[in-house]
């Protein structure tokens, strides 16, 4: 259970990955995405966030927007359908409120998310083998408009997750995670851009914890 | 005439036959005990003494240490990750395949972490996280919460099923289970952590048998030798750092048998050739070495006996015995040698026996101080040496005269002459007035010396451990977070609600040394279980604020999307589900085996005991913490270490307040013996020498410690029996004093020989045992002849003058 959630994590960060991260096959086009991946210090872009949960009556959908910073980790707004704002970390997730503070909830981080978080910035370092180590990977179409399917190779995480299909072009596009309980999240991401740097605001709500 | 020879020779065989069968007693006896399980004693611990008034504190040092002394954990650490985890699982199965070690874990069989939710799901109404209880209580908006649990991203650690905790209470309580271990991670079912390019993988494995057992320390020396090896050789780069009591154990061992050799072998031959070149005489040689090892023989035996096993302390001390046991037979030889033809083995005995009775006494009086000290490595000291010196006295007042009937043919000569030459002149160059100068003189030196000496009662005098082990258990420590935890809090009940209600109390006032800094945390057994009256708080708290009224609990669900019989299935189970976790179901779940060291249970009729370890205290903390148990009912703060240094430091006042007092004692009975002016000049000497001594570690800037001190008192003992045999040796009829002086020269030395060699022992007690006897020996023998009898001037005797 434990694990599926930090590959979930996982992917969810990797959903500011500029694509082509996971371009496999072509050993030529892994070094040229290495060498992008470590270009862009942040991405900005929208998200869609669409949740099939078998409690539910109906899908949760959420809308926000998210900041990747390559060094620190990722800044989750949500808009709607209530507005909280989130860092995700090395240090874990909080949630921080208008003024840039941070929420007590827990008395501390949950576990595991830091550890995503630094799994995430290894595999931005080039280390894709913590990936290969859990998942089988599926790659297919081109460097513009690409397809993958990741599969975990692993009983423990099978147990819990079915499967991923990520989507994408210059920037990650979409995300499915299916679990085997037939819970089923979709997000979209739409507007990516690349930021020169982080912007002060964004800086600040890093150091908030 | 004829028939009294023939008694004569029945009752030395008589005698012999005697000595013979007990020391092939003792012999035997200590045979048998080295050849079962060994008798050494090679925890540690067990050479402190019991520095906890209260008994279940002390019962609670032990059972924590029995609970970390079997574990022994591994890290594995390369550059290259996955060959790093290549390494760690081929290393744990060379392990396995072993034998030595058991439950080899390198990776953690496949683990249900739902167990975890399963357990606790079913009291999910009294469980509810610190900061939950705070918001619900302060009356905190429920469709907020419910948002929070539905929208919010990355919820991480123990997810719990989204229909049974709807608004996640549960998952925050199960996230505040102190079940991380600190920086690792879990990677291909491994621990693993990354420290810059470096990646560890953690090992478990426990041990078959107690790690105190020298058959253990073989197997699991040998095991992981062997499986290292393999390791360099597959993964070259890749390191082994390891921890566990059995390393420390086999370790202290290990050099402690060395020393025992070392020390044991260089004194043996060391004072096998010193008597060679002072007596020239094989035959003695054996007889010295034969009412030695009779002293020894018998002291190992019967402290065996006594307290079944032996400390390494004292089997290293016990070698540095020889050279004080010699003693008595080296006085005997000196008398025979000076005897010549005129020569009878029991007049020879009577004649050595006064010298010897005082010495004797005053040897015994020092090691029956160290007797009284209740530090159980010392106790057996004292009986070890007590024994031990008490057989070598009468085996060469009784034994030796048995053996050595026949006239020395051949003394000597020459050297008791230049001896007797030696003393005359040294004598006279401290005698009279010159002897208040020179007494004047060494105290005029010590001043400054004593004025310089500082002390030091830390805890590593009595335990040392291995720097190579410290460190890398201080490798495996910044890995794991865990904490050696010689410092911890037992709370106490009536009952396990009462010990669970008064743990809560003691961590909520330790939260606030967290918050400011001085402490990490604390682990206790009520963050796994929390309290009856806490659960009964927790579930009034949800019933007033949640299920009070069903119907808008109900709505509430309904409208953030809930399907209705999800929030009718929560509604039921709250109505069902209400009996509280106890400390019996988390003790019957697997999760509770690696915290269940937290808890203590049912130590005495009607007495309840909890453990709580705080983490990464700070040596400012210590003083709070231990205020902090004398506010709270029922709590006591145990620092073991700290304990001991503070026994240290008081025994160190009082054993220099003793040692006042045993020069007083042995002084009255010097006086008692030889007059108010020959006891002066009788005690002046080992006064001087010991006084000499302090001062001589103030000088080498060498912070003395209680072993020092106690040491002092065996100076007394052991330095004032060379003035003793001087005097009597002068005193005796037909005395040459040549043959005195080397008597009591070679005695000295033969001591300072294996007590020198106790001072290189890696035991920091010992050494300091043998340094101050070696110098306080070293300066009593040298002022020796100022016990000279005034009235009788020293001559230089020559061999015709024994007629």
């Amino acid at each position: 259970m434990n694990r599926t959630r930090r590959a979930l994590m996982a992917l969810t960060l990797f959903a500011a990955l500029p694509a082509g991260a996971f371009a496999q096959g072509e050993p030529a086009l892994v070094n040229q995405i290495a060498a992008r991946l470590a270009r862009p210090l942040a991405v900005r872009a929208r998200f869609t966030q669409t949740q099939t949960l078998a409690a539910m009556k109906a899908p949760l959908v959420s809308h926000g927007s998210l900041v990747f910073a390559r060094d620190q980790g990722v800044i989750w707004r949500i808009d709607d359908p209530y507005r909280a704002t989130y860092v995700i970390s090395d240090a874990g997730v909080v949630e921080v409120n208008a003024g840039g503070q941070r929420v007590q909830r827990g008395t501390r981080p949950p576990a595991g998310v830091g550890q995503v978080s630094k799994m995430m910035r290894s595999m931005l370092a080039g280390d894709l083998s913590s990936l290969y180590s859990q998942f089988d990977v599926k790659a297919s179409g081109t460097p513009e408009h690409w397809t993958m399917q990741l599969t975990p190779n692993q009983p423990q995480i099978a147990q819990a997750l079915k499967g991923l299909t990520l989507e994408g072009g210059a920037y990650l596009t979409n995300l499915q995670l299916s679990t085997a309980s037939g819970d089923v999240t979709r997000m979209e991401f739409t507007g990516s851009t690349t930021l020169d740097g982080l912007p002060a605001a964004e800086r600040a709500l890093f150091g908030a914890h | 005439m004829l028939y009294e020879a023939r008694v004569s020779v029945r009752s030395t065989w008589a005698v012999r036959l005697a000595w013979l069968l007990l020391a092939l007693a003792a012999g035997a006896y200590c045979a048998m005990r080295f050849a079962g399980p060994s008798p050494l004693q090679t925890n540690l611990l067990a050479l402190l003494p019991p520095t906890e008034a209260d008994p279940v504190a002390e019962r609670a040092v032990d059972s924590l240490a029995s609970a970390m002394g079997d574990r022994t954990v591994f890290l594995v650490t390369g550059n290259d990750p996955e060959k790093t985890r290549a390494a760690a699982r081929a290393f744990g199965t060379s392990l396995a395949q072993s034998g030595a070690l058991r439950n080899v874990l390198a990776e953690l069989p496949p683990f249900d972490l739902s167990q975890i939710a399963r357990l606790y799901a079913p009291h999910r109404f009294g469980l509810l996280s610190a900061d939950d209880g705070a918001s619900l209580a302060s009356g905190a908006d429920l469709s907020d919460a419910l948002a929070r649990r539905l929208y919010a991203p990355m919820r991480g650690g123990l997810a719990t099923r989204l229909a049974d905790d709807p608004f996640g209470w549960l998952e925050h309580f199960l996230g505040t289970l102190p079940l991380s271990a600190g920086n690792l991670d879990l990677e291909d079912n491994m621990l693993v952590m990354h420290r810059g390019a470096s990646t560890s993988v953690l090992v478990n494995a426990t041990l078959p048998a107690s790690a105190y057992e020298s058959a253990t320390q073989h197997a699991v020396r040998d095991a992981v030798t062997r499986a290292e090896g393999e390791l360099q050789r597959s993964y070259p780069g890749v390191t082994l750092a390891r921890t566990g009591a059995v390393f420390y154990a086999d370790v202290a061992r290990q050099s402690a048998e060395r020393e025992v050799h070392v020390i044991g072998a260089v004194s043996a031959v060391g004072i096998a050739l010193l008597m060679l070149w002072v007596f020239r005489s094989p035959r003695l040689i054996v007889l010295g070495f034969a009412s030695t090892a009779i002293g020894i023989v018998c002291a190992l035996a019967a402290t065996l006996l006594v307290f079944g096993k032996l400390h390494l302390l004292t089997l290293v001390f016990g070698a540095s015995l020889i050279g004080e046991a010699v003693d008595y037979s080296i006085q005997y030889f000196v008398v025979y040698l000076s005897a010549g033809r005129r020569w009878h083995a029991r007049r020879g005995a009577r004649a050595v026996r006064p010298a010897l009775t005082v010495a004797l006494a005053t040897s015994l009086f020092g090691y029956a101080i160290l007797a009284g000290v209740p530090f159980p490595a010392l106790r057996q000291i004292a009986c070890f040496a007590i024994v031990g010196i008490g057989a070598a006295f009468a085996s060469v007042l009784w034994l030796l005269p048995a053996l050595l009937v026949e006239p020395a043919k051949r003394a000597p000569a020459r050297l008791f002459q230049r001896a007797g030459r030696l003393l005359a002149r040294w004598s006279a160059a401290l005698h009279g007035r010159r002897a208040m100068i020179v007494a004047v003189l060494v105290v005029a030196v010590s001043v400054p010396g004593w004025l310089r000496a500082t002390s030091d009662d830390d805890v590593h005098l009595l335990i040392q451990r291995d720097a190579s082990l410290v460190s890398q258990e201080d490798a495996i420590r910044q890995a794991t977070g865990f904490d050696g935890g010689s410092q911890f809090f037992v709370v106490k009940g009536a009952n396990d609600e009462a010990v669970l209600e008064r743990t809560e109390a003691l961590v909520a006032r330790l939260d606030a040394i967290v918050a400011d800094g001085r402490l990490k945390g604390a682990q206790a057994v009520t963050s796994f279980v929390p309290s009856a009256r806490t659960q009964a708080e927790n579930r009034a708290l949800l019933d007033r604020h949640v299920f009070a009224d069903p119907d808008a609990l109900r709505a509430l669900m309904s409208k953030a999307g809930f399907r209705d019989e999800v929030a009718g299935a929560y509604l039921a189970a709250h109505a069902r589900d209400t009996r509280p976790l106890t400390i019996d179901d988390w003790l019957r779940a697997p999760i509770s085996q690696p915290y269940r060291h937290l808890w203590l249970g049912n130590v005495q009729p009607g007495v309840s005991a909890a453990v709580v370890l705080p983490t990464g205290a700070a040596e400012r903390a210590l003083p709070a913490l231990a205020s902090l148990a004398a506010t709270l009912p029922g709590v006591t703060f145990v620092d073991k270490a700290g304990s001991v240094s503070k026994l240290f430091g008081a025994y160190r006042f009082d054993a220099s307040l003793w040692l006042a007092g045993a020069l007083v004692v042995v002084f009255a009975s010097l006086a008692w013996q030889y007059g108010l002016r020959g006891a002066v000049a009788t005690a002046a000497p080992v006064a001087l020498a010991v006084g000499a001594a302090l001062a001589g570690f103030g000088y080498a800037n060498v912070p003395l410690n209680l072993f020092n001190w106690l040491a002092l008192m065996l100076v007394l003992g052991v330095g004032s029996n060379y003035a003793v045999f001087l005097r009597e040796g002068c005193a005796r009829e037909g005395a040459q004093l040549g043959a005195v002086w080397t008597g009591v020269l070679l005695s000295a030395a033969t001591t300072l020989l294996s007590f020198g060699m106790l001072a290189l022992s890696s035991m920091p007690a010992l050494a300091s045992f043998g340094a101050t006897l070696a110098a306080g020996i070293a300066v009593a023998v040298v002022l020796a002849p100022m016990g000279l009898n005034a009235t009788r001037r020293p001559l230089d005797a020559s061999p015709e003058e024994t007629r």
